[in-house]
């Protein structure tokens, strides 16, 4: 019997096309998505799970900062017995040459030799324990030894970083894995070298510097964190940035944690854990928008097969039955629209990744458990979604069909509540695309305070020495205007100098800046009178008005003894979340190192006068290779993240569009054929198409409108609190909710007209029973 | 008033193609109260639904106060059907989620006939249906008799020429049938001219014609009153 019955509801389904097409369509691309976002989502919150000693892991980390100085490490060791080893890290970029190979830039990591001892990535070749123990040895990724030997190298071979230091191939590893908080690197270099690097013996014993990761692994049931405090005291006590109060406090993360970390590390990914949240929060709302709109559909068709129900019923068929065969029916869509939406995913699959700035491979997801966890899903989807329609099916009175008498008297409010619900969400994503599209858009036109177009940088890859000759070089290159060299550019901000001055501390950042720096970024200086000498420096207005000299600062002389010459006008070298802060310039000697050079071109066929740079560079520094950056793009780039998020938004407001109005087209294609006998009357009773169009619309739009009222109020409150992270924001302009609102009649308009433009053009007499 | 000369009607659907109307002549004199007979499936609403400018034919004239209307289009019918010609059907077909005074009004609704006036007619006619105590309620809550006698109010509300009554009397029961049939016979003598489709011999024996119809074709017509009523 229920195979008989499941015949009759695939031809049911086939001679409604239209009906089935946008059920089943919908629903796959809703789970589509679901399916997606929860593969994601689970690679998202297992991150650093792989590591054998996970539970003992603890990251370092003060406040918003995560930089220690080298020798904190051995000092908790020493001090906590609960110290079973630790690590230190500093993240690099750099290049690298094996012996006559070409060379390769890729990132560093130092670190301790007791790297592999806690954390558990894998080694192909050498010993995890001893690979690091040397000064200058180096454990290569696969990937970037292939890149230099062209094979695994043996152990004891020899590379060059940045041609200068010498370092000794000891261990070869896998290839850092995705799904850890480092980014990736393709070498580990033990990290005592990094006093060879820099020349300074001192460098280990020092506390000046805080920019170096630290992790700890803790003996088996001790609780490290829980001293935290005493840690901080400890601190306090050797390290400035503890004793000035520059460093608030002393955290241990969970290295599980330290994905979604806020404190900040160069070597470390940044992501939000707020917008996984949100993702979550987001499949639960596509599962119920889709599960509503099934169960709608689903009630408005069945009042097409009461008919065969009714008639069931008649010759025998009983309730629990008709039931059953009512569940199987949408256990049987939601299967067909579960593999759709498989199908699908794949398709899908590489823009997503794009999008989430992610990886996820659902073929490898294929396993026996999962595959038992999606039947049981779909099963429990198309119960739910078909208990209700099952529930109304299966009480319908055959007499009353078999009459004629026989109408789904739907008390039609709560569906019209689904409906106004549906508009609220669309309205809301609209409304928050445009303003998340509109920042973007007003910070990526801001006026920085600076000249960005015809401008490029790079790192400075040469020793002092030579950075003035390949100045020259550059300076003759046709097509290029100027050179500067300089550390700190707007797009790195600089050095940071905190002091205290006067009795206040402050927080500046350091340009050191040949003398044609403000010529060359086009940014405007003006001279307060005091003569230049060896001293003198000068501020930006934010300093000026800080240092509250803004009347005479040719008057003032910063540490009584730097004189400043010169205020120069504000421009932003942080991206426009963070308010625009003090600094102070510098000019660079000629002969002390430069971190980066700044090319101005001359704005004609820019592409040769960089190819001609490129060649120079290479030519000047046998085949270093050097990454150069637009500072157009550079700039863009900061605001990559919010760009990203504003797609997201955008794509999913889409696809609930998408949803939501092929539930709307159904069910107001259902209240239309409620409307049938209604809309015949009328039409005897002198009412021409227009004004039954009119009416039909009428009722639809109501919704719309009370749907449009509370959504712009509460997309006014999460737009504002979104663009609190901002320092510089746009306006929320009154067009953009009238637009959206404009966009939401649309579509409802498209919706409901078209049904009710057929209904409303139909002879009545087909509508109005006769014998 | 009513004149129709070789009018067919053909329905077709992807494989079949049925002949309702075939050939039908016919003259209605104004005040006249014809009765259309026949078995089922004889054409007898299809006839009905074209007279009332429901339909259109597939062939042939229709001549309706004077006016050629066998080929108007469906706007230009309906502007031709308000006001002038009312229907009752089988099933009343009052609109559930209207009241009895809502229900009645809606012919001038759309005559855009103002609110006052409305209020005046519809009150009247209810009235005279004896209905004007139910105004405020809703057809479940009325019998069939008192929901067909709000169907002919709806009818007459903005006092047509002409009554088109398919069955009306089919849900009722014999002594409900019987009041309205005597309320036609009434409206019929003020003037209106009344056509009805019926089975019923009895029903038919109100009217001063009968058609018979079959297979689409008239067969024979009766006078019940001599002609020299008119």
């Amino acid at each position: 019997m229920i195979s008989k019955h499941l015949k009759s509801f695939l031809i049911h389904l086939w001679n409604n096309k239209l009906y089935s097409a946008i059920t089943i369509l919908g629903f796959a691309i809703s789970l589509m998505f679901i399916l997606l976002l929860s593969v994601y989502i689970k690679n998202e919150y297992g991150v650093d799970e792989f590591h054998e000693k996970k539970d003992r892991i603890f990251r370092l980390t003060h406040g918003e900062e995560a930089g220690f100085a080298p020798p904190s490490g051995a000092l908790l060791m020493e001090t906590f017995p609960e110290v079973e080893n630790f690590t230190r890290t500093k993240y690099f970029e750099a290049y690298l040459q094996a012996n006559g190979s070409s060379k390769v830039a890729d990132n560093i990591l130092f670190a301790d030799s007791s790297f592999f001892n806690i954390f558990s990535f894998g080694m192909i070749e050498g010993n995890p324990r001893t690979a690091l123990k040397t000064i200058g040895s180096a454990v290569l990724s696969k990937s970037l030894a292939l890149k230099l030997f062209g094979e695994l190298p043996e152990l004891g071979s020899k590379i060059k970083m940045n041609d200068e230091t010498s370092l000794e191939v000891t261990g070869v590893m896998e290839d850092v894995p995705n799904n850890t908080h480092f980014k990736k690197f393709g070498m580990i270099i033990n990290f005592p070298t990094m006093a060879k690097v820099f020349n300074d013996d001192t460098f280990l014993n020092k506390y000046s510097h805080n920019s170096y990761g630290l992790y700890v692994l803790t003996k088996p049931k001790t609780n490290l964190p829980s001293k935290s405090n005493e840690i901080f005291e400890l601190y306090k006590g050797v390290n400035w940035m503890f004793k000035g109060g520059y460093a608030k406090s002393v955290e241990l993360e969970p290295i599980t944690e330290s994905y979604f970390s806020t404190s900040h590390a160069y070597e470390v990914k940044n992501k939000s854990k707020r917008f996984v949240q949100v993702l979550t929060g987001i499949i639960f709302l596509i599962l119920t928008l889709s599960v509503i709109n099934y169960i709608n559909l689903t009630i408005a068709q069945s009042s097409f097969r009461s008919r065969e129900v009714a008639i069931r019923k008649l010759i025998g068929g009983k309730k629990p039955g008709l039931l059953a065969a009512s569940l199987m029916e949408s256990i049987l869509l939601s299967l067909i629209s579960s593999i759709i939406a498989i199908v699908l995913s794949f398709q899908v699959e590489p823009i997503f990744n794009h999008l989430l700035e992610t990886n996820i491979q659902i073929i490898n997801e294929l396993n026996l458990s999962n595959l038992l966890i999606a039947i049981g899903f779909i099963v429990l989807i198309g119960v739910l979604s078909g208990i209700i329609p099952a529930i109304k099916i299966s009480n319908f009175n055959p007499i009353d069909v078999v009459k004629g008498k026989f109408r789904m008297k739907e008390k039609n409010v709560y569906s019209k509540i689904m409906i106004c619900f549906q508009y609220l969400i669309i309205i809301t994503l609209i409304i928050s695309a445009f303003f998340i599209n509109k920042q973007t858009t007003f910070m990526q036109n801001y006026k920085m305070g600076f000249e960005q177009e015809n401008l490029i940088t790079f790192e400075n890859e040469l020793p002092k020495e030579k950075q003035r000759s390949f100045e020259e070089i550059l300076r003759n290159i046709p097509g290029v205007e100027d050179v500067s060299l300089t550390c700190g550019t707007p797009l790195d901000g600089g050095n940071n100098n905190c002091f205290t001055e006067k009795g206040k501390q402050y927080s500046f950042q350091v340009f050191r800046v040949d003398t044609n720096f403000f010529e060359i970024l086009d940014i405007p200086v003006s001279k307060t009178g005091t003569a230049y000498d060896k001293e003198a420096i000068l501020i930006n207005e934010a300093a000026a008005k800080i240092l509250n000299i803004e009347e005479n600062p040719g008057e003032y002389e910063l540490f009584d003894v730097w004189p400043i010459y010169g205020v120069v006008k504000n421009f932003h070298f942080r991206n426009l979340k963070s308010r625009l802060g003090p600094a102070y310039f510098k000019i660079l000697p000629k002969d002390e190192y430069a971190w980066s050079f700044v090319v101005k071109m001359n704005g004609v066929s820019n592409q040769e006068t960089l190819q001609r740079i490129h060649k120079a560079h290479n030519d000047f520094t046998d085949g270093t290779p050097v990454k150069i950056n637009f500072f157009n793009q550079a700039v863009q780039s900061w605001y990559e993240k919010e760009e990203r998020t504003g797609k997201i938004v955008k794509y999913f407001a889409i696809l609930t569009v998408i949803i939501s109005v092929m539930g709307l087209f159904a069910m107001s294609l259902y209240y239309v054929q409620q409307k049938q006998k209604e809309i015949g009357v009328r039409k005897v009773n002198g009412a021409k198409t227009h004004e039954i169009m009119h009416m039909l619309n009428y009722d639809f739009s109501i919704w719309v409108l009370i749907a449009f009222a509370i959504a712009c109020p509460i997309s006014y409150y999460f737009m504002h609190k979104w663009l609190e992270n901002f320092a510089y924001k746009t306006e929320l302009s009154w067009w953009v909710f009238a637009l959206a609102g404009i966009l939401a009649f649309g579509i409802a308009f498209l919706t409901v007209s078209w049904q009710s433009w057929r209904a409303a053009k139909r002879n009545p007499v087909e509508s109005l029973r006769y014998e | 008033m009513i004149s129709i000369k070789n009018l067919s009607k053909v329905f077709r659907t992807d494989e079949i193609e049925t002949l309702a109307l075939n050939d039908v002549n016919l003259n209605i004199r104004e005040g006249e109260f014809v009765a259309i007979m026949g078995p089922s499936g004889c054409g007898k609403s299809t006839l009905l639904n074209i007279l009332g400018l429901l339909d259109n034919p597939s062939e042939g004239e229709y001549n309706f106060n004077k006016t050629e209307v066998a080929n108007l289009k469906e706007g230009q019918r309906t502007d031709l059907r308000k006001g002038n010609i009312g229907f009752v059907f089988q099933s009343f077909n009052l609109i559930d989620e209207l009241n009895v005074f809502e229900n009645v009004e809606m012919p001038l609704v759309y005559q855009r006939i103002s609110s006052k006036k409305r209020k005046e007619m519809v009150s009247q006619v209810l009235d005279r249906m004896n209905m004007s105590h139910r105004a405020k309620h809703y057809p479940q809550q009325l019998s069939g008799g008192q929901q067909q006698r709000v169907a002919i109010a709806r009818a007459v509300v903005s006092n047509p020429g002409l009554i088109l009554a398919d069955e009306p009397t089919g849900n009722l029961d014999s002594k409900n049938g019987q009041e309205v049939m005597e309320l036609l016979t009434e409206l019929n003598r003020e003037g209106t001219t009344i056509i009805m489709v019926t089975h019923s011999m009895k029903d038919a024996g109100y009217a001063h014609r009968i058609i018979n119809l079959f297979d689409g074709k008239v067969v024979t017509e009766e006078s019940l009153v001599a002609e020299q009523v008119f």
